[in-house]
């Protein structure tokens, strides 16, 4: 295993530099320039501008500027932003924290409901019940999460029950550690909801699919035969074989939970890496999105190879080394 | 008589109106008599759709039947549930048909064979492996098999573990569907005398449902022809491969020998009231009243 772990991982580096050298070109073969804007300020000399010129070879060949940022990788510098004045990974590091506890709420919240809801669904197949929450999650997978964002906020304007917005209420300075924590925990409940909506309503369909699938295997009515219990049955015999795809999709998961939601963190005044990443794009701010796309691109590839490292724990039939 | 079924009728319905009652029904299991004595075996033969897995699964009350009765040693078991239900199941196993479906791929043979002596808890880790060990080599396996995982066997290998896994309760019947029909004819006849040796090792009685003619001639004392969830006809084995008494078996033994196109294969109409006769000798034939 630990072979196949470190193959997997020297196969990325070509995967992440090719990525990132894609993303390089398509940033600058496409008109306008990060310096013009900088140029624009009166405020910044010349000199300043010069000074940045030298620092990223702006002034040399496209390729030879990108081979320049993979030497700064190496030295852990991710470059500069233009648009914020100060190092990209400052710029990160300060929308990093607010973004994970975004994703990490509701992906908790996706999982924690949408699982057992599957599962259920699946034992109640063609009943009311199954049907009631087949009918609700095709209305919720049709609705665009920024609509149910907007909807959620006119909500609480109207009833001032949750914080319209924003991560921290007017007077947060002065609150103590628990206030604080209730204050941030109200705040990020109509983000959360709006993210995971959807998602459940999708997951939920996924492990209705997978359930339903393994129960119709014969071991199931082996299992049945054998007279174990019908719980154990379920959580036993199925359960752990329709798990399956879903470690996949907890790989897919993992590297969206730094990639943020720009259009729920503009709606929603979440200070998070979606929104900040759009403005970068759009200010033509090289580096900051580089150092994003790099960021997404390690996770999304650390994330796949846990989740088959995970698939080959728990599937006995799974084994990525030759032996036997 | 060990099982007794009386009038068994399993419908499923077609066509269903919302809260109303099904306009058009599957007679899958359609008023089925069956007695099996103990030790004996029973071949049920009929073509696929035929109602015969059905049947089979009705027995073991994996699934809901409509009307009927099922006793088993004498005692009516169709009203049992939960426990009590789980209890005679261990008197009653089941071989299914796949091989590679019928096996938990997450559990190892000692699991598999343990799980369903799960409740069962007096007996040693130490005698458990014993018996088990035992009981894979009656199946013709070593006992070093214990730790593996199914899909390390071929399937002929994985059918004895399925034996194996309905034998670990000691059971009185076992229903075996279509249970060698995936495998390849040098398995299927390993497999045929293996459930030879057992049935008079352990005194087991089968209930071998198949749709293979020569496999259910070479296993069965009675054979039961299915047909459209009937039960048309019903004799001693060498009887009725010898004189076989209604249309649809004649067909059916004439099938196994050579091949019809379909379009000049009779269909055979079974509506409207029938008797079941007995024509001598034990054997019986579904018979039309109107005739």
């Amino acid at each position: 295993m630990g072979r196949y772990i470190l193959k997997r991982l020297l196969v990325a580096i070509p995967m992440v530099l090719g990525m990132t050298l894609l993303t390089f070109i398509l940033m600058q073969i496409t008109p306008g320039n990060f310096l013009d804007t900088i140029r624009m300020d009166p405020q910044v000399s010349e000199e300043t501008i010069g000074h940045y010129q030298k620092m990223y070879q702006l002034d040399k060949p496209m390729f030879q500027q990108y081979i320049h940022w993979v030497y700064n990788l190496f030295h852990l510098e991710f470059g500069y932003s233009f648009y914020f004045n100060i190092p990209v990974a400052k710029v990160i590091a300060g929308r990093l924290f607010n973004t994970f506890v975004l994703s990490l709420a509701s992906f908790l919240f996706t999982w924690m409901i949408a699982i057992p809801l599957g599962i259920w669904a699946a034992l109640h197949r063609n009943r009311w019940i199954d049907r009631c929450i087949q009918f609700f999650s095709f209305i919720c997978l049709s609705l665009p999460s920024f609509l149910l964002a907007l909807v959620f906020l006119f909500l609480a304007s109207q009833t001032n029950f949750l914080p319209l917005g924003g991560m921290h209420g007017p007077d947060f300075e002065n609150m103590n550690f628990f206030v604080r924590s209730m204050d941030f925990l109200k705040h990020l409940i109509i983000p959360t909801l709006a993210l995971s909506i959807g998602s459940i309503a999708a997951l939920q369909k996924i492990m209705r699919g997978n359930m339903l699938d393994v129960l119709s295997q014969q071991y199931i009515l082996a299992a049945r035969a054998k007279g174990l219990p019908e719980d154990r049955v379920i959580y036993w015999h199925a359960l752990r074989n329709a798990i399956n795809p879903l470690v996949t999709l907890l790989g897919y998961e993992f590297s969206g939970l730094l990639s943020g939601a720009a259009l729920i963190e503009i709606i929603c005044s979440w200070p998070g890496l979606g929104s900040l990443m759009l403005t970068a794009v759009r200010s033509k701010d090289i580096y900051l999105v580089m150092a994003n796309m790099l960021m997404g691109g390690v996770l999304f590839i650390i994330g796949n190879l846990l989740a088959d490292v995970l698939l080959a724990k728990l599937d006995p039939r799974i084994r990525y080394d030759k032996k036997h | 008589m060990l099982l007794e079924l009386q009038g068994i009728k399993k419908y499923f319905p077609l066509k269903q109106r919302w809260g109303g009652k099904p306009s058009e029904v599957l007679k899958a299991v359609d008023n089925v008599d069956l007695t099996v004595a103990e030790g004996q075996s029973l071949g049920l033969v009929g073509e696929s759709g035929s109602g015969k897995t059905t049947l089979g699964r009705i027995i073991l009350k994996l699934i809901p039947f409509d009307a009927g009765r099922i006793v088993f040693e004498g005692q009516d078991i169709t009203p049992f549930k939960g426990k009590q239900m789980r209890q005679v199941r261990k008197q009653l196993q089941m071989v299914f048909q796949d091989p590679y479906s019928s096996l938990d791929p997450r559990f190892r043979v000692f699991q598999l064979l343990d799980e369903a002596m799960l409740f069962e808890k007096e007996m040693k880790l130490a005698d458990k492996e014993i018996f088990f060990s035992g009981l894979l080599k009656d199946v013709g396996l070593s006992a070093d098999v214990l730790n593996r995982f199914p899909h390390e066997f071929s399937g002929g290998e994985r059918q004895r573990i399925a034996i194996a896994r309905a034998l670990v309760v000691k059971p009185k019947l076992l229903i075996l569907d279509e249970a060698v029909s995936s495998l390849d004819v040098i398995i299927q006849s390993q497999i045929i005398d293996l459930l030879l040796t057992l049935q008079k090792k352990f005194n087991l009685t089968y209930i071998f449902i198949s749709h293979n003619l020569k496999v259910v001639k070479r296993i069965s004392r009675r054979v039961g022809v299915i047909y459209k969830g009937k039960i048309v006809e019903l004799a001693k084995t060498d009887e009725l491969f010898n004189n076989p008494l209604h249309a649809y078996t004649k067909e059916l033994l004439a099938a196994a020998i050579e091949y019809k196109p379909l379009s000049i294969r009779p269909t055979i109409a079974l509506d409207g009231e029938f008797n079941f006769v007995d024509q001598g000798q034990e054997h019986f034939v579904l018979k039309s009243l109107g005739h």
